[in-house]
């Protein structure tokens, strides 16, 4: 498993590919009239759907028999929004058992199907949301229209209902204060950058997310060839950033990376700010191959450092202190560990 | 001639504009003038009209916005109002689609530049999206071969289009018939 993650496309830059569409059922109202008995009626249409011994083995969930933890970890791995999760009576979501696919039921529209890989593959994403529209759409019709496509509860979403997205790492690009520059460029094409995580205006561990803006007027092929290219051209323009910065003082990048490294092995409590500053560096010095350790890994540590996840890996809601100890003690060993095995790699 | 801002779409529009006395000529797509318009706030949009030949006009038409807050209407099916649409963003259900058809038509066109569907239809919903489909690919193909200078394919994609266009209005007069006898009836 974790080689086909290490192969895939962009891999070094781009952290995962997302596709999302909204679908509703053309005979019930959406969710800003919907009433509780129709809200069961859609989770029930879907989970009939999906849940049959088809090819694809999806997972049940309904947000009200979960706790708030398991909740959050769902929302940590971006299987779920944070919207679905402020829903707990009608909430619910299908999870395809790799994970890779989900649909979340009575979100801002009846169905949000989203197919998530790793590195920029919208192709393949779109391909797998497709082939759960099209078992979700069989029996009962979605709402649609000649003119305006699928028909959605924001207008902003009509049309193909699609919205592509992508999280990048731009460290060099931030760094280098050419971020504005990027997410002014996109957005002449259609597409929006922001930062993923932190306060407004700040992107932690370097994180942006890339995404389409309109949803009608394109077909999903042309949103998704476009996007591709945007997604491929900002990847190679931090490439390059990169590979000047090395240029300009290379002892002082690997001086900068290592003391990273030095850290991450030896601090005994780390919060969530410094510790996805240091993520980031050690995913660029993964990248451009100071380190030898494969950037997937250094992913899922960063997703497991997460607070909920921390929660959930504690077994039970941690103090403030001890998440900070936690953290430490987990990057610690785990870090230390996939050190371990690329020297066995070699 | 290409849009010189998205290389993408044809120009057809011929904006001069003057900034600090240097002048400036560009040509540009309706949709790249759409978007170039909101970067120039405090331009003198009567003035300007004269100059791009009835663009602005229309852009003037549809910048009525205190005409949409008067615009006053109530899905008939889920009993939502316009003004409520406009507090929250969320449309009650597919039919107020039909019920807000021109202050949402404005929305996207302003948001998205653009308000007709192309692209996937749920299996056999209407044939006629096929068509439009197949013509609106037909439709990029061809700009694509005008910017590359392959006027025979161009020419070929024109007459496809053509026929397609032919074949779509065809099916439209057969479902207007259709009402007919319908109403007949």
């Amino acid at each position: 498993m974790s080689n086909a993650y290490a192969s895939a496309p962009e891999a070094d830059i781009i952290l995962s590919t997302r596709v999302r569409l909204a679908r509703n059922y053309a005979d019930l109202p959406f969710e800003a009239k919907i009433a509780p008995e129709e809200a069961q009626e859609v989770i029930k249409r879907a989970a009939a759907r999906l849940c049959g011994d088809e090819d694809e083995h999806f997972t049940f969930l309904r947000m009200s028999s979960l706790d708030e933890n398991e909740r959050k970890v769902l929302s940590e791995k971006r299987l779920v929004s944070l919207d679905l999760l402020a829903k707990p009576e009608t909430g619910a979501a299908l999870v395809s058992d790799d994970e890779t696919v989900s649909v979340m039921l009575n979100e801002e529209d009846h169905l949000r199907i989203q197919a998530m890989l790793p590195g920029l593959q919208p192709e393949r994403a779109a391909e797998k949301a497709f082939h759960a529209d099209d078992r979700l759409g069989a029996a009962e019709p979605f709402a649609f229209d000649a003119k305006w496509g699928y028909l959605t509860s924001s207008p902003t979403n009509a049309g193909t209902g699609m919205r592509a997205s992508a999280i990048l790492h731009l460290p060099a690009l931030t760094l280098s204060k050419r971020m504005g520059a990027l997410a002014q460029a996109v957005g002449k094409l259609g597409f929006t950058l922001r930062g993923m995580y932190g306060e407004s205006g700040e992107a932690d561990g370097c994180l942006y997310q890339m995404s389409n803006q309109a949803a009608i007027g394109r077909s999903e092929d042309d949103i998704v060839q476009n996007f591709l290219a945007v997604c491929a051209q900002a990847a190679e323009q931090e490439r390059e950033e990169r590979k000047r910065m090395i240029e300009r003082d290379q002892d002082a990048f690997a001086d900068k990376m290592m003391r990273t490294v030095g850290i991450l092995l030896n601090a005994r409590l780390m919060d969530e700010r410094e510790f996805m500053r240091m993520y980031s560096d050690l995913r660029m010095a993964a990248g451009v191959g100071l380190l030898n350790i494969p950037v997937p890994g250094i992913d899922r540590l960063m997703l497991e450092m997460q607070p909920a996840s921390l929660n959930a890996l504690a077994g039970d809601e941690l103090s403030e202190r001890d998440r900070l100890l936690l953290r430490a003690s987990e990057v610690r060993t785990r870090l230390t560990a996939l050190m371990d095995d690329d020297e066995h790699m070699e | 001639m290409m849009c010189d801002e998205c290389g993408v779409r044809p120009a057809n529009i011929h904006l001069t504009t003057f900034v600090n006395g240097e002048k400036q000529e560009r040509n540009l797509c309706a949709t790249c003038m759409t978007k170039y318009k909101k970067q120039l706030p405090n331009m003198d949009l009567g003035e300007l009209a004269g100059l791009l030949g009835g663009f602005f006009e229309k852009a003037l038409a549809n910048r009525k916005s205190e005409e949409e807050d008067r615009f006053d209407a109530v899905c008939p099916r889920c009993g939502m109002t316009y003004a409520e649409f406009r507090r929250g963003g969320m449309l009650g259900c597919a039919d107020c689609y039909r019920a807000f058809h021109k202050p949402l038509e404005e929305l996207l066109v302003r948001v998205s530049g653009n308000a007709q569907h192309t692209g996937r239809a749920p299996g056999g919903v209407d044939g006629k999206v096929a068509v439009k489909m197949a013509i609106d690919r037909k439709k990029q193909k061809l700009m694509r071969a005008i910017a590359e200078e392959e006027y025979e394919t161009a020419a070929a994609l024109r007459d496809e289009i053509r026929a397609l266009t032919a074949q779509l209005e065809a099916m439209n007069a057969e479902a207007e018939a259709g009402k007919e006898e319908a109403s007949d009836e």
